[in-house]
């Protein structure tokens, strides 16, 4: 028995630590486990480090930093003024001034105390530094889009299950409420024999231009080598990196579909029970919508109208006997309405990562699978890259969930991948 | 040709939306166009674009091209986008060749690109290079060789774990996990576990070579078991943590029996997580070692393992399961809720059997349990156990038959419970609700009432009359005997049936208590009905003597949905006894009943703030106002009159059958008042869902629009589901489909007359929700409303249609007459294609290109307006030219009879316009800065193209002017107004905001003159 090994690692070594107890050696049971409340002891918290803090991971940050079987301890970021916001928010939460700052993210995924980091960068160092962490031995709660090709997306999974590594993508909404119980009905049958999932989105875009070149600031305030990272190069502006870089196709994903669709699809996915494959056929249709159709015969749409004002990011799925819609707001709207059963409403908001990072904890610790897992992202981010390739072309598509690959299409099978600005690669 | 052309193409292929929706052709005309960008000194910027679209409609004719950029430090990248994709073989020999020639992170780049197509015959290069001294370079070509992934390329990664730099020995490592999987998915499964193995036992970092394990074991399929099991009980975090996930994807039934059976012997935590990985396994064959440990010491096991049986359980786990619902704290709530979720054959008798053997609180529970699976044989061991002696058991009981029971059960119930049971009146009227034939429904409680001795039980037995209702049941209770109990079950009678005894004994009765309970009960009923003329409550606000009973009269006005209601409040806001609840009657009227008569509503507010100041009310009254305001211009109250339906016809084909309110018996049709404003986030809406309900329906609503002359007018409207519209007796709009209510998605031009316009509106339900909304605006604005424009959903006229009006469609007016206007001579060339001459303007914003006038630039914002006219000036002509707006974005337009400001940039006078929504309208410049007429846009989107060259004729004849694009006339448009100028030059412009080109070409021009030789 190596019981050397347990004692410094953490919570998953709840089995180990009972070990302990069990032999007689002195041990804090971690009382997470045991479903107590209370604090749990230092050397069974996971060792939180994060990549790429900006406004959205803030909030992703902040419930973490709620958990209190977590440490954070350190934060990369190739801005110096994030990296600082960071600390401050860390060390004004714990009483300390603890938080260590990167600028380069090796040194962060370098360290062995280490044991998950949030990703939070720009969407097209996602994938990129979730696969470099995953080969690290870190567990990874990443943003969405977790991949900003197809290719990505691939990558990401692959190296995931290789790794054996927990991964959560941030569509937080398979862990709201509302959201769970819509899904819940379609999956369950009481809508009938479902038909339709309707996924919303934003109007499409796909900006190829670059903005006027400015000098490129010191390093250490900003490393402009590292922002860009995988992408290909263009000149500095202090746009791209204040948050601007979205919509620009280098940056962005699938003609910004994947802004809201890796969430929307993603739970239209769900609805389907189809988190193991794809729709076939994508089809760009009226007012800037899409439409897919699944193997079973289910139709996808993508669309921006039509919804029923219940808050942003709104689903609806259709079956034979009835149909369910709900957004942000935790507001519910389904036929027939008897379905809704005791429960009045939902509170929770869809933006509210809180039950997706615990989620996520639960599973670094169980090992279980994730809500949104390496494999479910792969493929609902696979059916939003397909629809924005469609777009892209102005014409249908026919995809192989299986192949993975276009059917008979050069062009659209080319939109697959990019390759990556040497020397990076995944 | 000329180089600036090409980068004009590209720059337009940049801003596309979306950039690479073209016509297929696009790849063919362009190759060569981008091949010749990238040979050419244009800016970096066009041959990173170049590169990207060659990526993906890029063909051979590229490669030569492409492959010189390897080697050039700003476009290696790019280049590499544009090549890595392509399927040629020739791709490959760029790059194998290319290795020799680079260094560096462009070698580096190449190398990744070779990787990632996989290339064999590249390894014996790579496996050269893998000892290159630059990092990028050797890692690089492990990566390539781990994608390959041949038995060479594996070779040379081993040699590498045992022989290497250590630097190079995790890179390796990684490149032989990526290899393994590639060759066990083409079925070499024997290699991939040689490389894993070789992983697992190399000098490596724990999280690698755990990873290799894990590999390993998936490779290894069911031969890994007794390993895995090792590993389980390892102790060692990493290992047992791969040894989970292994465990949950490694398939068959042989695998979760195995694992099973060592579950007693791990470690407690690692049996928790076991039987959660179990569990999803889905497989009953690990049912019995996870029951075995539902009485494990550990609590976090025990819990887990209580969990886990209401998933995977089976009838075999029902005492297990028992045993620990009567258990104490979390393990009895686990143990409840899994035995409510459990499955399979027997589960629920074995259920029953634990229910008939347990006791007391168990027991209940149980109770409750097997009413929350519905199994409807227990309905009579329940039953036999209301009679139980525990009052938790009994009232549990007494609950559950309500669910699991029949009708017939009722006096069974009847005979047991005790006189004050809650549940048990409750199951009875439930379970007599289950008998299809009202009517029916009380007799079984009327014949145990006509056998029943001892009044508690009468009392008990009357209550339950007054709950299940019914003409019978209504007849008995107003003779008994029993008065208290008899006033008291009519009071809550649940129709509007005993409104007549209970305001009899309002009137006549002495007792007190009967008084208020009867004044109670009347007011109720009152509310039930929608229709209950205000005078009712007048009438019961003159019976009411006293405070308490006047502000049980206010309750029921509350409810009321008819603004009128509201007179009978405003006046005992002064009174100080009452005031509080007659500020929360007038807020609660007004809530409803806000957009028809919306003065009244806002005064009756204003008082309320008046009188109720910090109370709830107060703040009710204020969002009120503040709704009211945001109603704006929409059409507030309505008279609306159905459900209509018709056995058989959904919402589709209802839209298209007349009903009463468009037949000759409209006269008849019973309306009530309905208002917009109850939803705050969507004022504008009326919600017919609430006030009518129901599927496959439809219903009207009708309301008068006042104008004080006759004007042009806009209808819009939103509607949930399909909306018919008819003004003034005519079909203005017609639109059958299934959508949601979005305010003013449909928009129809009307013509008011003076005087009173009649708008009635027909709208078909599909299911929830049904709503819509409508308001009258300007003809050609952005939704003001009209001035000198009022409406009355309560003015009286007539209305009807007139017998054809479904199918009748407006004439269109008679075509004016025009003054003929012929040439005077040729058509003349106004701009060579070569130069500026004819014409001034800013010539920084104009250039010259392929014979065309290019106005602004794709590359920066346009700071303002710019024009460039002629120095010629022109009154009647026609005048032809094509124009393109590049990638279909910005605005430009001509002018014509158009005057230059002086010393400013802008002009003043007529425009034939250009982009967007402007396409072909005629636009008045600085002048009267409006559209002076527009196409019909879904016309025009037949003809025009949006980002190519268009034809362009304009024609001035007089006041008359026309415009046509590509053989269309958009705009025929004749000037009232004799003041304005007819003569002026013509100017281009371009349209400042954002990068935008417009381009003009083949510019020519006839002069015209009235044909009567004017």
């Amino acid at each position: 028995m190596k019981s050397n090994k347990l004692a410094g690692r953490r919570t998953f070594l709840k089995g180990s630590t009972i070990a302990l107890a069990a032999s007689g050696l002195p041990t804090i049971i971690p009382s997470t486990v045991m479903g107590k409340d209370g604090a749990t002891a230092a050397s069974d918290r996971i060792v939180l480090g994060a990549i790429g803090i900006g406004p959205r991971g803030r909030q992703v940050l902040g419930r973490m930093l709620n958990d209190k079987g977590v440490q954070f301890v350190a934060i990369a970021d190739v801005q110096k003024s994030r990296r600082e916001y960071v600390k401050d928010m860390a060390d004004g939460k714990y009483g300390n001034k603890d938080c260590v700052m990167y600028s380069d993210m090796f040194e962060l995924l370098g360290r062995k105390d280490v044991d998950s980091v949030l990703v939070a960068t720009g969407d097209h160092w996602h994938a990129l530094a979730s696969i470099l962490a995953a080969k690290a031995g870190k567990d990874v709660y990443s943003e969405k889009p977790c991949g900003i090709t197809m290719g990505d997306c691939q990558e990401l999974a692959d190296t995931m299950n290789r790794y054996g590594r927990v991964f959560q993508a941030g569509t937080q909404r398979r862990s709201v409420g509302n959201f769970q119980f819509a899904v819940h009905l379609a999956r369950s049958g009481k809508l009938g024999k479902l038909h339709t999932v309707h996924a919303s989105i934003y109007k499409l875009r796909n900006n190829h231009t670059w903005l006027p070149a400015q000098p490129e600031p010191d390093k250490d305030i900003c490393d402009w080598d590292r922002w860009l990272g995988p992408a290909p190069w263009r000149p500095f502006n202090q746009r791209y990196v204040n948050g601007g870089w979205r919509g620009y196709a280098d940056f962005d994903s699938g003609a910004t579909l994947l802004d809201w669709g890796a969430h929307t699809v993603d739970l239209c996915q769900w609805a389907n029970n189809a988190d193991n494959t794809t729709p076939l056929s994508y089809e760009p249709a009226e007012g800037g919508s899409i439409i897919a159709k699944y193997a079973n015969g289910v139709k996808l749409v993508m669309r921006r109208s039509g919804w029923l004002g219940l808050g942003s990011c709104p689903v609806r799925f259709e079956g034979d006997e009835g149909w369910v819609e709900t957004g942000d707001s935790g507001a519910i709207k389904m036929y027939p309405e008897s379905l809704m059963g005791e429960r009045k409403r939902y509170l929770g908001r869809g933006t509210d990562p809180a039950g997706h990072t615990s989620n996520f904890f639960d599973c670094v610790r169980s090992r279980a699978l994730t809500a949104c897992n390496a494999d479910s992202m792969r493929h609902s981010h696979l059916a939003c890259h397909a629809a924005a390739i469609a777009w892209m072309l102005g014409r249908k598509v026919t995809f192989d969930p299986k192949t993975e690959a276009f059917v008979g299409d050069e062009a659209a099978n080319r939109m697959r991948t990019r390759a990556k600005r040497a020397p990076w690669k995944a | 040709m000329t180089i600036k052309r090409y980068i004009g193409v590209i720059t337009i292929l940049a801003v596309l939306t979306p950039i690479y929706a073209q016509d297929t052709t696009l790849q063919n005309v362009s190759e060569q166009t981008l091949i010749a960008v990238l040979k050419s000194d244009a800016p970096l910027y066009d041959k990173t674009q170049a590169c990207q679209k060659l990526a993906i409609f890029g063909s051979e004719k590229a490669i030569p091209t492409l492959a010189g950029l390897l080697s050039d430090k700003a476009l290696s990248d790019y280049a590499r986008i544009a090549l890595e994709p392509m399927k040629y073989p020739a791709v490959d020999e760029t790059f194998r060749t290319a290795l020799g020639k680079l260094k560096g992170r462009q070698l580096a780049g190449v190398i990744t690109s070779i990787g990632a197509r996989r290339d064999a015959k590249a390894v014996p290069a790579l496996q050269k290079l893998v000892s290159d001294k630059g990092p990028d370079v050797a890692r690089a070509a492990l990566y390539a060789l781990g994608r390959i992934a041949n038995d060479k390329a594996t070779d040379a990664l081993l040699q590498t774990l045992a022989k290497g730099p250590a630097a190079l020995k995790t890179p390796a490592a990684d490149a032989a996990l990526s290899a393994a999987k590639i060759m066990l998915d083409a079925n070499k499964s024997d290699s991939a576990v040689s490389l894993y193995d070789a992983v697992a036992k190399a000098d490596l970092p724990t999280h690698v070579r755990t990873s290799a394990v894990y590999g390993a074991i998936l490779a290894r399929g069911t031969a890994s078991i007794p390993a895995l099991i090792k590993q389980l009980k390892s102790n060692d975090p990493a290992l047992i943590a791969v040894a989970l996930r292994a465990a949950r994807e490694l398939t068959g039934a042989e695998v979760s029996l195995k694992l099973a059976n060592e579950l007693s012997d791990t470690p407690p935590a690692v049996q928790a997580m076991l039987i959660k990985t179990l569990v999803d396994r889905r497989d009953p064959s690990a049912r019995k070692a996870i029951a075995s440990l539902a009485d494990s010491k550990t609590p976090a096991v025990r819990l887990e393992s209580l969990k886990a049986l209401g998933t995977i359980g089976d009838a075999s786990s029902i005492p297990v399961l028992l045993k620990a619902a009567g258990a104490e704290g979390k393990d009895s709530t686990r143990a409840l809720a899994s035995l409510r979720s459990i499955k399979g054959d027997g589960v629920d008798a074995a259920i029953l059997k634990g229910m008939t053997s347990a006791q007391g609180d168990l027991k209940s529970k149980l109770i409750s349990v097997l009413s929350d699976r519905s199994y409807a044989p227990a309905a009579k061991p329940i039953l036999a156990q209301a009679a139980s002696d525990d009052k938790t058991v009994a009232r549990a009981a007494f609950k559950a038959i309500g669910v699991l029971g029949a009708p017939g059960d009722i006096p069974a119930i009847i005979k047991i419970m005790p006189a004050d049971s809650a549940q048990a009146e409750a199951s009875i009227v439930a379970l007599a609700a289950k008998l299809p034939d009202a009517s029916k429904r009380a007799d079984l409680v009327l014949s145990a009432l006509a056998s029943e001795k001892q009044p508690e039980r009468q009392a008990a037995l009357i209550g339950i009359l007054g709950k299940i209702g019914g003409d019978k049941a209504l007849a008995a209770v107003v003779k008994s005997e029993s008065k208290d109990p008899a006033v008291r079950a009519l009071a809550s009678w649940p129709d509007t049936a005993a409104a007549a005894p209970l305001l009899n004994i309002v009137k006549n009765t002495n007792n007190k208590i009967h008084r208020i309970l009867a004044l109670r009960g009347y007011i109720r009923l009152l509310g039930l009905n929608p229709n209950t003329p205000v005078a009712k409550y007048a009438e019961m606000l003159e019976l009411a003597k006293q405070t308490d009973t006047k502000k049980l009269v206010l309750s029921g006005i509350a409810s009321v949905a008819n603004v009128e209601a509201l007179k009978l409040v405003i006046p005992l806001l002064d009174d100080k006894t009452i005031q509080g609840e007659a500020a929360l009657a007038a807020v609660s009227i007004a809530k409803t009943t806000m957009g028809s008569n919306r003065q009244a509503v806002r005064s009756a507010m204003e008082k309320v703030l008046t009188v109720s100041k910090g109370k709830p009310a107060s703040r009710e009254a204020r969002r009120i106002i503040r709704q009211l305001d945001a109603l704006g211009n929409c059409i507030a109250a309505w008279r609306v009159s159905g459900p209509y339906m018709k056995n058989g016809a959904n919402y589709q084909a209802l839209f298209n059958i007349p009903f009463a309110p468009e037949t000759p018996q409209a006269k008849d049709v019973v309306w009530r008042t309905l208002s917009a404003g109850t939803d705050p986030k969507r004022p504008p809406i009326v919600d017919l869902k609430k006030a009518i309900g129901g599927d496959q329906r439809v219903a009207y609503a009708l309301t008068w629009i006042h104008s004080e002359k006759a004007t042009p007018a806009r209808l819009d409207m939103g509607s949930d589901d399909g909306i018919k519209a008819w003004l003034n007796g005519k079909l203005v709009h017609a639109k059958n489909s299934p959508r949601a209510a979005i305010p003013y998605t449909d928009k129809v031009r009307i013509k008011l007359k003076a005087g009173w316009n009649p708008l009635l509106l027909k709208i078909t339900q599909n299911n929830v929700p049904w709503e819509f909304c409508a308001r009258i605006t300007t003809s050609r604005g952005s939704g003001q409303p009209v001035p000198g424009v009022r409406m009355d959903h309560m003015h009286e006229g007539d209305w009807t249609l007139p017998k054809t009006a479904a199918t009748v469609t407006p004439k269109p007016a008679a075509p004016p007459k025009h003054a003929k206007y012929t040439p005077v001579g040729k058509p003349v060339r106004i701009f060579d294609g070569k130069t500026f001459g004819g014409w001034e303007g800013n010539l920084k914003s104009f250039r010259i290109e392929d014979g065309a006038v290019v106005g602004g630039t794709l590359k920066a914002r346009i700071p303002r307006n710019e024009f460039l006219c002629t120095k010629k000036q022109y009154e009647n002509f026609e005048l032809r030219l094509k124009v393109k707006l590049a990638g279909g974005k910005g605005n430009a337009g001509i002018q014509i009879r158009t005057k230059r400001i002086p010393k400013h940039h802008e002009v003043i006078g007529y425009q034939a316009d250009m982009g967007g929504g402007y396409w072909g309208c005629l636009y008045d410049e600085s002048r009267r800065r409006k559209v002076l007429a527009r196409p019909d846009a879904k016309a025009l989107a037949k003809v025009l193209k949006r980002d190519d060259w268009n034809d362009y004729v304009i024609r001035c004849e007089g006041p008359r002017i026309q415009l046509f694009i590509n053989g269309f006339k958009t705009v025929d448009y004749v000037e009232k107004d004799a003041k304005i100028e007819t003569t002026g030059i013509i100017g281009l412009q371009i349209h400042g905001g954002g990068p935008s080109e417009s381009w003009y070409k083949d510019i020519e021009i006839v002069e015209l003159k009235p044909a009567n030789g004017k």
